[in-house]
């Protein structure tokens, strides 16, 4: 469903700078139709590129980006994104925020309230439809991300850390209450995170990437039966076997930063 | 709140749960931050009043016993100036022609200023291209503009307008454009992907996402609009605050100068209190910012 061949992409940080940044160097990977997919990786290592390169926000400097067999050469209309930062409209409250997908696909008021309110309700957001980001807590605010993505029902969707700054608990209920939705819908997911268990406990396959320049170093089949239960992946036989080979490939980038 | 009973106070805590307990909690802390809400605004006003009365107390005072009146005037001959052109000078048609073209200062110039804003921003190369000449321009005394409006529009109030609007238009349109192009990027680039075309971007992207600059310069420009408006009646004009402060000047008449500049004052804090009532909804928004430290009791 989405295809990277063979795809290159390099920066010019600064107007004036000379020396071009390589970000991804020869990346190839697949995502097949409803398969969740993990990335992992250092910081800095093309991550959040790979993502935008998806979505179309960026051409590839060489190499093709495909979807459903279709080159992305703007954007990718069938994709949802929640991207790393923080990019609920602040003006809107929530349910506004939730809506907008909607609203500007002309979608009729009473339609939009009713996905609206059952989105919300999924993830816990009810008695707070009318506030404001700013009167959230970080969590929520992820969570009405999530939903503002999945209210247009994207083919596809892009998430990028969306659990990264929260703390240990909100974390893995929000990582259950994601897994429940996808097992009900299976899309589409490329998902980029830091945290090696929860690309376990989520995914259907791991990439491991290098540091900069990025590039795929390693491919790893989670053969965890679904449905998972997040709460209690480490108590899962084969987990350890899986972490300790996502860890072997990724330590040694990590070392090799350090020296 | 006193603690008499510290023994039975985790009972109380305990209980606490029980929505009774925890409704008369709840209309305790809203009807004491009510309270203290209503002392912080009775705090603000008085002081503002006594700052105010003070100035005025001050200036009666001294006018007379240490500084000559014909020079400073005091307030009870400004107001004796002032019920007199009230009544005899028509004071108020002078303030409305004033105000009148102050208004269309503000909004002619504002209006333009932001759809300009728009269209210049709407096509980054343009952006870049006009930026330093638009800079150039504002770099332009508009004072020294001020007489050449007049010989192109006349002595009317057209002329008044059109200097009011020029005094109006950089500083809406350079905050304008600030906003706009302080959009994020990735929240456009979302909107985008979202669904949303051209004008969706514009109207519920961009504009709410430079609203606050936009509201900031409006609020900015309105006594800018008035000087506008003065320094057009100073230099020619039969009728208006300007003229009737300026006449006034010339005969040596502090107190009505200082009466017509009292009315000015007042024009213009009514035209702020307007724009701060239609701005509170749009920022609601916002989070408040707490930069002070208030005193608490
Ligand atoms: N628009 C850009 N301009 C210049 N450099 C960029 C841009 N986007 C990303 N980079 C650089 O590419 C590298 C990879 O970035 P990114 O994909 O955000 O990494 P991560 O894996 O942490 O998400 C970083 O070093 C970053 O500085
Ligand atoms: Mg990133």
């Amino acid at each position: 469903m989405i295809e990277l061949d063979n795809v290159f992409r390099l920066f010019l940080p600064k107007r004036r700078a000379v020396d071009v940044f390589v970000a991804l160097e020869d990346v190839s990977l697949r995502v097949a139709e409803g398969e969740f997919v993990s990335l992992v990786g250092p910081s800095g290592c093309g991550k959040s590129t790979i993502l935008n390169l998806i979505a179309g926000f960026l051409q590839p400097t060489e190499g093709t980006v495909r979807m459903r067999g279709q080159p992305v050469v703007t954007l990718n209309r069938a994709t949802g994104y929640v991207t790393q930062d923080d990019t609920l409209f602040p003006w809107r409250t929530t349910r506004a925020n939730v809506e907008f997908a909607l609203e500007v696909r002309g979608v009729a008021t009473a339609a939009r309230r009713d996905v609206v309110e059952r989105l919300l309700a999924q993830v816990g957001l009810q008695g707070f439809e009318n506030h404001y980001p700013h009167e959230l807590s970080g969590g929520m605010r992820k969570r009405a991300a999530i939903v503002r993505t999945l209210a247009y029902e994207p083919e596809i969707l892009l998430m990028d850390e969306p659990f990264g700054a929260l703390d240990a608990q909100t974390k893995l209920l929000l990582q259950d209450q994601l897994l429940r939705i996808w097992e009900e819908q299976r899309r589409t997911v490329l998902f980029v995170t830091h945290d090696l268990v929860e690309a376990i406990a989520l995914s259907d396959r791991v990439l491991v990437m290098s540091r900069a320049p990025g590039r795929i170093l390693a491919e790893i089949a989670v053969d965890i039966p679904r449905p998972r239960d997040v709460f209690h992946i480490h108590s899962n036989p084969a987990f350890p076997g899986l972490y300790e080979r996502v860890w072997e490939h990724l330590s040694k980038e990590l070392g090799a930063a350090r020296a | 709140m006193s603690i008499r009973e510290p023994d039975v106070r985790n009972e109380r805590a305990r209980e606490a749960d029980s929505p009774p307990r925890l409704q008369s909690l709840k209309a305790q802390v809203a009807s004491r931050e009510l309270r203290r809400r209503r002392a912080e605004t009775r705090a603000i006003w008085g002081g503002r009043v006594a700052i105010v009365a003070g100035t005025l107390l001050l200036w009666e005072l001294l006018s007379g016993r240490v500084i000559d009146p014909f020079f400073v005037s005091s307030p009870s001959r400004v107001y004796a100036a002032f019920l007199q052109l009230l009544f005899e000078q028509e004071l108020l048609v002078h303030a409305w022609y004033t105000t009148l073209a102050t208004l269309g200062g503000f909004f002619f110039g504002s209006i333009t200023a932001i759809v300009l804003a728009f269209l210049v921003t709407s096509v980054n190369r343009l952006y870049e291209t006009t930026e330093p000449l638009l800079a150039a321009l504002y770099g332009i005394p508009r004072t020294a503009l001020a007489p050449l409006f007049i010989m192109w529009f006349g002595i009317g109030i057209t002329s008044k307008i059109v200097i009011a609007a020029l005094f109006v238009f950089f500083v809406v349109f350079i905050n304008t454009v600030s906003g706009i192009r302080g959009t994020g990027p990735q929240l456009i680039n979302l909107a985008r992907l979202m669904g949303a075309r051209d004008r969706d971007v514009l109207l519920k992207v961009v504009l709410p996402s430079a609203m606050p600059y936009i509201l900031t310069a409006l609020r900015i420009v309105v006594p800018t609009a008035m000087i506008g408006a003065i320094v057009g009646e100073f230099i020619s004009a039969q009728r208006g605050l300007g003229f009737l402060i300026s006449r006034a000047t010339f005969e040596f008449s502090t107190h009505a100068a200082f009466a017509g500049i009292f009315v000015l004052m007042l024009v213009v804090v009514a035209m702020n209190a307007v724009i701060g009532w239609i701005e509170r909804p749009l920022l609601r928004w916002r989070p408040r910012s707490n930069v002070g430290s208030s005193e608490g009791g």
